[in-house]
């Protein structure tokens, strides 16, 4: 009988230990706030430069992590980073297969912290330390590459675009020039529409390019 | 906040402890292959006819588990939708092609290929790396025209924090694959085996 009370009492004990630690890890895992810098905003459809007569391309994309190919976030951009470009209207079709007349545009995102691994530990620790009393902020760099090649051949035109995401931690500001997200899939997106949308426009304004 | 205040800080640490663990109990699939500008259009423009795909599978004598997953800091880390590595190689490969326009089921060329060595070594705290090695063979007919095994490996820095080193890992051994195609592709004696006129 008593240990049985005690077995009960340890269940209980453990069940309450257990939803306390979910708690806390779904209360810490929430104190990150994330905001998509301003300095890169959408391109409107107007303000893309058409070529008169718009050629199909066959479109590459590739997510990276400092330079290496990052194959899960590809999966997760890919389709945004298509209807941006199918959006721009510079191209009458875009497909992954080859486009008639050999036209390939290739997109690459590398994410590049601009904070340092260490100081984003650093910063990071110091926030779990005082529970996010003490707020702290790091921000990742993208850097968006458009390649494009009109035909076999042909010379490759070039054009980069630099965006960010910063990331709050605990008790602080948003930064400054910057959108608040409300997750994490909506500001990586929202940071690919943007950098790849202002590197299509580029691209559309080169003179070299279909005009 | 009351249940917080009664957590005393070892437990914190438990938690801590328990949702590293637990994150390591995911298993992780390898993402899909994307082919590269260079890739595609150095294919294109290689000259090369287009090309088939045969069998691809795990070499003879080799240990069956290598073909079925790796492991990252005790993360597993499969092929995608039940795949074996050698079926991804071999998807890898018929994705760069078919981007390339060099894609053909009905070609007389037919490139096959055994998945040799498959390991990632992603345990060190400072330094990680991955081995992927493959023989492949152009066959004209029942004729080999080409066949060599090639070797890809790489090391790279790592980190203590498994958080980071792991995802690190998974990126780093993905890449082999189009590394290791990318040393097909380049070797001349395979593209003087699948040249159009080679009889």
């Amino acid at each position: 009988m008593r240990n049985t009370y005690r077995s009960g009492r340890t269940l209980i004990r453990t069940a309450l230990s257990l939803l306390c630690l979910s708690v806390l890890t779904v209360m810490l895992s929430g104190c990150v706030t994330l905001y998509v810098d301003n300095g890169v905003p959408d391109t409107a459809a107007a303000d893309f430069h058409r070529p008169q007569t718009p050629q199909p391309v066959q479109l590459l994309f590739s997510f990276q992590t400092k330079g290496v190919a990052n194959a899960r976030a590809t999966d997760l951009l890919k389709d945004q980073v298509k209807e941006t470009v199918m959006n721009s209207g510079l191209f009458s079709a875009v497909s992954v297969d080859p486009a008639a007349g050999g036209a390939i545009l290739s997109v690459t995102i590398d994410n590049e912290p601009i904070t340092s691994q260490q100081d984003a530990m650093a910063k990071g620790f110091g926030t779990g330390l005082t529970f996010g009393l003490v707020g702290s902020q790091v921000t990742d760099g993208y850097i968006c590459t458009v390649d494009y090649v009109g035909a076999p051949g042909s010379a490759r035109i070039e054009k980069v675009v630099h965006h960010a995401i910063h990331a709050t931690v605990g008790a602080h500001a948003a930064p400054a020039n910057s959108t608040k997200a409300p997750d994490g899939k909506t500001a990586a997106k929202t940071m690919a529409r943007q950098a790849v949308g202002a590197a299509l426009k580029q691209l559309g304004d080169d003179p070299a390019f279909g005009h | 906040m009351i249940a917080q205040r009664e957590i005393p800080i070892f437990r914190l640490l438990a938690v801590a402890a328990l949702s590293t663990v637990l994150c390591g109990c995911v298993t992780v699939k390898v993402g899909d292959h994307q082919p590269s500008l260079d890739t595609v259009s150095g294919l294109r423009d290689s000259g090369i006819a287009a090309l088939n795909v045969g069998d691809f599978k795990l070499a003879r004598g080799a240990k069956p588990d290598m073909d079925k997953g790796v492991s990252a800091r005790g993360t597993p880390v499969d092929p995608p939708q039940g795949q074996t590595f050698s079926a991804y190689l071999r998807n890898a490969l018929i994705t760069d092609l078919k981007s390339a326009g060099k894609y053909d089921p009905q070609s007389p060329l037919s490139v096959q290929g055994e998945l040799t060595a498959n390991e990632l070594h992603a345990a060190g705290i400072s330094t990680a790396s991955a081995v992927l090695a493959a023989r492949f063979r152009v066959m004209r007919g029942d004729q080999a025209v080409y066949d060599k095994v090639l070797k890809q490996e790489q090391s790279w820095e790592s980190s203590f924090m498994g958080a980071v080193a792991i995802p690190d890992a998974i990126n780093h051994y993905g890449a082999q694959y189009a590394a290791l195609l990318a040393q097909l592709y380049a070797d001349t004696d395979f593209r003087q085996a699948c040249s159009p006129t080679t009889r």
